[in-house]
């Protein structure tokens, strides 16, 4: 039985395995990039959903993503999507892949894009209340079992384990996360930083377990109760979300006899050692001994091999890789690079605000940086990271970009007591016209914004400073009160408080005529 | 050498003053020209609906260049020794005809080519799209909008059918609930428009996305909304970071959608890629503040009950090499939101100069025939070759855009004679350093203006102008109001108007059909040439525009004019709006060794564009005064520069100094320079990319890659 018999007959036949974030982009680059009719592209999905962003899952979880607005760019003519479809084997020596359906597809080169699938770390049991979060179906579950009071163990402090507990909590569950090390997050965090996230978890009345490990599953009418540690105790609970990491999808490859660690060994061209008209990409992958499972580098894989199938020169993207940005409500975690090289570390480590910062500088750059708490400070770390920017001459200044500034730039004067500003001091931006002058009109005789205006434009342009001028003129006639005697355009006669306006008032009473 | 007899212009002044507008920006403020004592002209703002009485600083001192001291009141020939010496008329005109002979017989008729300016009336915005193609027979006319305006037009263009700045009057923007500004700084450049931002301030609803705590940024302070500071160069990504929050908070009018917009899914998936946090990586904007801002626009969107909301983009964010993508990621972040075409809410953008608006639709730019006309539509064609009395083959083609044009000067191939009007290319075009050189090496370079600006001194022959308080004619505003510029006093002897200039050189140079002068007579061919097209001009005439507010298109004298656009329907072929996919692209020069800096340009509050008008108005200060370079304190303590001291900032393209202003408004990895520059001897542009839009030409004036050090001691301050 044959496949699809799309595309021109000399098309190089690409047949991708997986339709995951990192397939949908490697199948959107390879069509923007090669040239019409060059590539004839086939993608056997094993969901029967257009393919979305996993990413955003726990977002649905946290209720600040609608599901239905997870969709990633649809592949179109002439890429032939086919969903539903579970390749069962690869035949390396025919060149083509079989469906459960029976349905045989040729390819020239075949993608592996199998991703990963989560990791339980419990024996198998058939206890209900046992579950992960990996898939569209798994995301509609977990929200429709995470009902307030409900007791949630979150089982793996990693980053998805700490987006879901927080997503849960917000739900109204009663969550927990267990952890089996001391540390949370232990890949991105050291053990200070963790500690800080670990308050500031609890701060959100979550639960956190640090250094327990989970050997069991305890149940009650086919249901789960609780959950047995290696020391001995049960730790009650109503529902187990596993958030222990994943596992590479990797048994159609291994089956084929392609060479399989971690994940499926690829070189640096992306293809299998074994067999050049075999790729593999994403999480499935093990590109040259190294793993993430992340989906930055995972779509720098896509970007690649798009540009070398579509015959475009390939070159490295050149982006500083590893930035972990953890998505939740209340809760700011960035890290990025890889800390404890030979650089400088500053740190900052404030527990009581929650808030953690530890950037490391060298060759005046930052090359790593944990930032906990500190929101907008991430944003600002991150941009320096990336973009390799000049470091500050004390790397101290990197921890507090987020000090008030004083920019001068606005409209200002409303916003400054009106009484201390200097006599310099622009009131009316539009119109370049200063304190000293409003004071100056006030002197000579003017009592209200208009006149003001007449005479020296403040407030003509935008309008924004009449209340600056309203405010002056009272304080002047607080001040410096009219009296019926005296001329208008006569010098006050009491001191104001600014010394520098009364200076003024004597050197220019009446400036600012137009 | 025959012309025409004309009468010679006497200086005569209104005795009971004029009213007509700015001189100056889009915002085409209102005023009135009253005699002054000293027998000058004194302006008096005028209450008006889009500067409600208010005036900057540059409105109060405009009528100062009527009195400027260097005023050109002769034409000037550069003669053998170099110099350029006061000629007479015949001498001016004798020397352009046979420069323009020679070059063409030579190379063709595509060996004369015209510079424009948004500056210009319709009438003569116009003129001068007929005078390139009729009497000088050349394909190569553009103008300076193609550094203002274009990628706006070429993305409004695409999504609506039609390009009007602002498609709904600017008082509107009053009753909105959120006023999102894309790189915008209107509380500099157009101060009395922020006046329609006060109730969206008291709202709390102001959001500014600008790389730098610009004047109208801080307007967002203290609770009146948010300012988002991105990056350079990554306002695309931002804005498909604010669709996504937007979809992700269930925000979209899908209503809306549905009814009228095309192409929305693909749309709504690409901005899947681009969650907040995602987001927050590639900007340096806080996620937080991404997901505040949408939700901002969301509460204020008209299908959730709220007051409106308006988008409004500016040159931040459209001059750039993918400026064309940013302005279509911000009309989609308004699609989502159900704004335009619909009162209350709306997306636009702010044109910048004068007449920039007025200046697109009527023949300037190089691929379009007056009424914003396809030149390369054969119906179109036919119908202006008619107005025009011509056969639509004698019509030439699209030529090139601004800065492909400037850079083909004087090459093998490109043309040998340049005429500029109303614009300032030696300091404002991007690279300008490589297009002063590309303007030396014409044959002949031919520059009407009324001050000896950067360019004008560098020509071969100066041609002596009227300025907008002499002449009369028409200007259309940001909000597409056709305005009434109304002279109030003669022009100094010796001066000619440009509708004579080139009535006089299409008759030297035998053309087919005599050009009209009387800027009432042209007003009326504009609107015969512009009937039926996109940007109908046809029921405005001179009076009706002075006496009602007359907003294109206005096919017929019965018609009431288009104060709102697309209410029913888009100008698209199937009345909908579409919804285009957005690249993303990075910065085009790019951080990099040795370049560890973003520079940003800009404009002051006292400054106008070049500044060869500014900078002559001695209330608005000394050129020098206006060049400085904005450094944030951590850069400046780097780099080992104090307020004041001279910094350089130097780019692949050339190098700058200027005086450091030590402030937090820009970012530790940005500096800011403003790009005004005629009257100084340094210019910004000298630095910036000429790398441009591959869909409108813009060149990518906002940012590059620059190294900043302390400069040398006592260099060019």
């Amino acid at each position: 039985m044959s496949g699809d018999m799309s595309g021109d007959s000399n098309a190089h036949r690409v047949v991708v395995v997986g339709h995951g974030m990192v397939a949908a982009r490697f199948v959107e680059e390879l069509q923007t990039l090669a040239a019409p009719g060059a590539v004839a592209v086939t993608v056997l999905g094993a969901e029967p959903h257009l393919p979305y962003n996993r990413l955003l899952l726990s977002e649905v979880i946290a209720g600040r993503a609608n599901i239905n607005a997870l969709t990633l760019p649809a592949a179109s003519e002439p890429v032939v999507v086919r969903a539903d479809t579970t390749v069962v084997s690869i035949d390396r020596a025919a060149k083509a892949v079989t469906d459960a359906d029976g349905v045989v597809h040729d390819y020239d080169t075949l993608v592996l894009a199998t991703g990963a699938e989560p990791r339980v770390p419990l024996p198998t049991s058939d206890l209900r209340g046992v579950r992960t979060l990996r898939t569209i179906d798994d995301c509609r579950d977990l929200v429709a079992a995470a009902r307030p009071g409900r007791r949630i163990t979150v089982l793996g402090g990693g980053l998805l384990g700490i987006e879901l507990a927080c997503g849960l909590a917000h739900r109204g569950a009663d969550v927990t996360v267990v952890h089996r090390t001391p540390t949370l997050m232990d890949r991105q965090l050291d053990a200070a930083a963790a500690r800080v996230l670990a308050d500031s978890l609890r701060a959100q009345g979550i639960g956190v377990l640090l250094d327990v490990e989970v050997i069991d599953v305890v149940g009650h009418d086919g249901a789960v109760c609780g959950l047995r540690t290696a020391a001995g105790a049960v730790l009650p609970t109503d529902l187990v979300v596993a958030s222990a990491g994943v596992v590479p999808r990797t048994e159609l490859a291994c089956a084929a006899g392609l060479p399989v660690e971690h994940g499926i060994v690829v070189g640096a061209n992306l293809r299998s050692p074994e067999d050049p008209a075999v790729a593999a990409i994403g999480d499935c992958a093990q590109e040259e001994g190294r793993w993430t499972g992340l989906l930055a580098p995972g779509w720098e894989q896509a970007r690649r091999l798009a540009h070398e199938l579509a015959g475009r020169p390939v070159r490295a993207s050149g982006s500083a890789d590893g930035v972990v940005t953890l998505k939740a409500r209340g809760l700011s975690v960035v890290t990025m690079g890889t800390a404890g090289g030979a650089g400088r570390t500053v740190t900052l480590s404030d527990a009581g605000a929650g808030r953690h910062v530890s950037v490391e500088v060298a060759a005046d750059r930052v090359v790593a940086a944990t930032c906990i708490g500190a929101p907008d400070l991430a944003a600002d770390l991150t941009a320096a990271f990336e973009r390799r920017t000049p470091t500050p001459k004390d790397p101290t200044h990197l921890l507090f970009a987020e000090l008030p500034t004083g920019t001068g730039a606005g409209q200002g004067a409303d916003r400054t007591n009106l009484a201390t500003m200097p006599g310099n001091a622009t009131v009316c931006r539009c119109n370049g016209v200063t304190k000293r002058e409003i004071v100056g009109a006030h002197a000579a005789g003017d009592r209200d914004v208009e006149a003001v205006a007449a005479r020296t434009r403040a407030t003509t342009g935008c309008g924004g400073c009449a209340s600056a001028v309203e405010g002056l003129l009272a304080w002047m006639e607080e001040v410096d009160p009219p009296s019926d005697t005296r001329p208008a355009n006569a010098t006050p006669l009491s001191t104001p408080v600014a010394a520098d306006a009364h200076a003024t008032l004597g050197a220019h009473p009446s400036q600012g005529s137009p | 050498m025959t012309l025409t007899d004309l009468d010679a212009p006497q200086r005569r002044t209104s005795a009971t003053g004029t009213d007509t507008h700015c001189p100056y920006c889009a915002l085409q403020c209102a005023m009135r020209l009253e005699p002054a004592d000293d027998g000058r002209l004194a302006v008096q703002p005028r209450d008006f609906p889009t500067n409600q009485g208010g005036l900057c600083q540059k409105g109060w001192t405009a009528a100062e260049l009527l009195a400027v001291r260097d005023r050109i009141t002769t034409p000037m020939v550069r003669d053998a020794g170099g110099e350029l010496r006061a000629a007479t008329w015949q001498e001016a005109y004798e020397r352009i005809v046979s420069a323009i002979r020679a070059a063409q017989r030579a190379d063709g008729p595509d060996a004369v080519a015209v510079f424009g300016g948004g500056g210009l009336t319709n009438e003569k915005a116009y003129s001068l799209g007929k005078f390139a193609r009729v009497a000088l027979g050349t394909a190569l006319i553009d103008y300076n909008g193609r550094f203002c305006m274009s990628s706006a037009a070429a993305a409004g263009n695409r999504a609506f059918g039609l390009d009007r700045g602002l498609p709904f009057p600017l008082a509107d923007l009053g009753g909105a609930d959120a006023v999102l500004l894309v790189g915008s700084n209107p509380a500099e450049t157009m101060p009395p428009m922020t006046r329609h931002l006060a109730g969206a301030r008291q709202r709390g609803g102001l959001i500014v996305i600008d790389p730098r705590h610009s004047a109208t940024a801080a307007l967002t302070d203290d609770g009146a909304g948010l300012h988002l500071q991105p990056l350079p160069g990554t306002d695309v990504v931002l804005l498909l970071g604010l669709l996504h929050a937007v979809i992700a908070a269930s925000g979209t009018d899908d209503d809306y959608l549905a009814a009228r917009v095309e192409g929305w899914d693909a749309v709504a998936a690409a901005s899947t890629c681009w969650w907040p946090e995602r987001t927050q990586q590639a900007t340096g904007v806080p996620a937080g503040q991404i997901r505040e801002a949408a939700e901002l626009l969301v509460a204020a969107a008209p299908h959730r009950g709220g007051a409106g909301a308006y988008v409004i983009s500016g040159r931040g964010a459209e001059q750039h090499a993918h400026g064309t993508d940013t302005v279509t990621a911000a009309i989609n972040l308004a699609l989502a939101l159900g704004l335009p075409g619909r009162v209350g809410s709306g997306y636009g953008c702010l044109t910048g100069q004068g007449n920039g608006q007025g200046g697109r639709e009527h023949g300037q730019k190089c691929d379009q025939l007056p009424g914003y006309r396809s030149i390369t539509d054969a119906q179109a064609r036919a119908h202006v070759a008619k107005v025009w009395g011509v056969d639509p083959d004698a019509i030439p083609g699209p030529g090139r855009p601004a800065v492909e044009l400037l850079d083909s000067l004087g090459r093998p191939g490109g043309p040998r004679v340049l005429f500029v009007h109303g614009a300032n290319p030696a300091v404002s075009a991007p690279d300008a350093g490589a297009v002063r050189e590309r303007l030396g090496s014409l044959d002949l370079l031919v520059v009407a203006d009324f001050v000896p600006s950067a360019t004008a001194r560098l020509a071969d022959v100066v041609l002596p102008v009227p300025q907008w308080a002499e002449e009369d004619g028409t200007m259309t505003s940001l909000e597409g109001r056709i305005l009434r510029r109304a002279r109030a006093t003669d022009p100094p002897d010796g001066v000619r108007d440009e509708l004579v200039i080139w009535a006089q050189l299409a008759e030297l140079l035998g053309a087919p059909v005599k050009f009209a002068t009387d800027p009432v007579e042209v007003f009326a061919e504009l609107g015969r040439a512009s009937a039926g097209g996109r940007a109908d001009y046809a029921g405005a005439d001179h009076e009706r525009v002075a006496r009602e507010p007359v907003y294109w298109p206005c096919p017929d004298r019965e018609h009431s004019g288009t104060p709102r656009m697309f209410l029913d329907r888009f100008a698209t072929p199937s009345g909908r709006a579409l919804a285009v996919v957005p690249s993303v692209v990075g910065v085009d020069d790019d951080l990099r060794e040795g370049a560890r800096t973003y520079l940003l340009t800009g404009r002051v509050l006292r400054q106008y564009q070049s500044g060869a008008q500014t900078a002559r108005v001695a209330a608005l200060g000394r050129p020098s005064e206006h060049r400085f370079a904005e450094v944030h304190p951590l850069t400046a303590h780097r780099i080992g520069v104090e307020d004041g001291t001279p910094v350089r900032i130097t780019s692949a393209r050339g190098s700058f100094v200027a005086p450091t202003r030590v402030t937090t408004a820009v970012r530790p990895d940005c500096v800011f320079v403003p790009f005004h520059g005629d009257g100084d001897d340094q210019f910004c542009n000298d630095l910036t990319n000429p790398a441009t839009d591959p869909v409108s030409g813009m060149p990518e004036f906002k940012v590059c890659a620059v190294d900043v050090s302390a400069a040398e001691h006592g260099a060019g301050t």
